[in-house]
């Protein structure tokens, strides 16, 4: 079922894409997760995330040549589309009306 | 302990399950340098169930569809090589009133079953060769393999005081009681096209496209 909001794993794919840029394929997309996410990710989750995004236009894909440190296999890489970059937009938004005026997030207290 | 090299059998097992995405497959390789062989078998059996969750929810009938005709050919497999072991059990303890007491009498409705059970595996065999052109042989020695295994679980569990029995002679009895089956699926397989096809080098196994 196709859904309009993205969950938070799917937003974090989106902008790890956007930060790591051209070389945006599987390896590098789940490495920036988890050093700016603090969390381990699989790759498998990864893909399947990966997946459902293309399939609702928010991301596109582009499979590379073969590399021999790859075993011969070919890389695929990912690109924001659009739409993609609209979805980051209006879950940014959101997410920014939600956090103001949080009291308990208000200064540096934890 | 980190790796080199992947596990082998964790990787055919992802190419055989996930042939199509090749660029996923690379990743985990590349990743899998620095990482332990457990870490990249997670990574696979995750792989894999994510894989069947996204065909369900994506095609869910032709998923589920699949999902069907495989059980229900494992179960024909699995019943057809018993049916077959059944007989040539029969023939070979014909005479043996200790044996017979062990495995159980031959019963009558056994032998038309047998002779369905041969068709049947004619049948399978037709359809593997269709199926796997290029690797026919290996196709039918995997599929001979498992309903040998699953034939003689069957047996070993099921039929009564046959665990009282030495190992060797239940091994020997199986494997030559699962020839019938096999030699149906043989019979299938060369029923279409040229044999000689078969030992041919080949690409990997693709449907016919007529």
């Amino acid at each position: 079922l196709a859904r309009d909001y993205l969950t938070d794993f799917e937003l974090m794919i989106l902008l790890a894409i956007l930060r790591v840029g051209d070389e945006a394929y599987g390896v590098p997309i789940a490495r920036e997760i988890e050093s700016t996410g603090g969390r381990a990710v699989l790759l498998g989750a990864v893909y399947a995330a990966l997946d459902r995004l293309e399939v609702n236009g928010l991301v596109a894909s582009a499979v590379g040549d073969p590399t021999p440190a790859r075993g011969g296999r070919a890389k695929r890489f990912f690109h924001v589309t659009p739409a993609g970059m609209k979805a980051v937009r209006q879950t940014q938004r959101a997410l920014t009306r939600l956090w103001t005026g949080v009291p308990q997030l208000r200064g540096d207290g934890v | 302990m980190s790796v080199a090299q992947p596990p082998r059998l964790a990787l055919a097992l992802l190419e055989w399950c996930v042939p199509d995405n090749e660029p996923l497959t690379g990743d985990l390789v590349e990743s899998s340098r620095h990482r332990s062989a457990a870490w990249f078998w997670r990574q696979v059996l995750f792989v894999i169930l994510a894989r069947a969750t996204f065909g369900l929810r994506t095609h869910p009938r032709p998923t589920l569809q699949a999902l069907l005709v495989s059980l229900a050919l494992l179960a024909l497999l699995g019943f057809h090589a018993v049916v077959a072991a059944n007989l040539l059990n029969h023939l070979l303890v014909l005479n043996d009133v200790n044996w017979m007491e062990t495995t159980g009498r031959y019963q009558r409705w056994q032998l038309p079953s047998t002779v369905l059970a041969f068709i049947a595996a004619v049948l399978i065999g037709r359809i593997v060769g269709r199926f796997h052109r290029n690797h026919r042989i290996g196709a039918v020695l995997a599929f001979s393999a498992s309903a040998t295994i699953g034939a003689y679980f069957n047996l070993y569990f099921f039929v009564p005081k046959m665990l009282l029995q030495p190992i060797l002679p239940q091994a020997a009895l199986q494997t030559m009681v699962a020839m019938v089956f096999v030699a149906g699926l043989f019979v299938g397989i060369g029923s279409r096209g040229n044999v000689a096809k078969t030992f041919q080098a080949g690409s990997p196994c693709e449907p016919l496209r007529s």
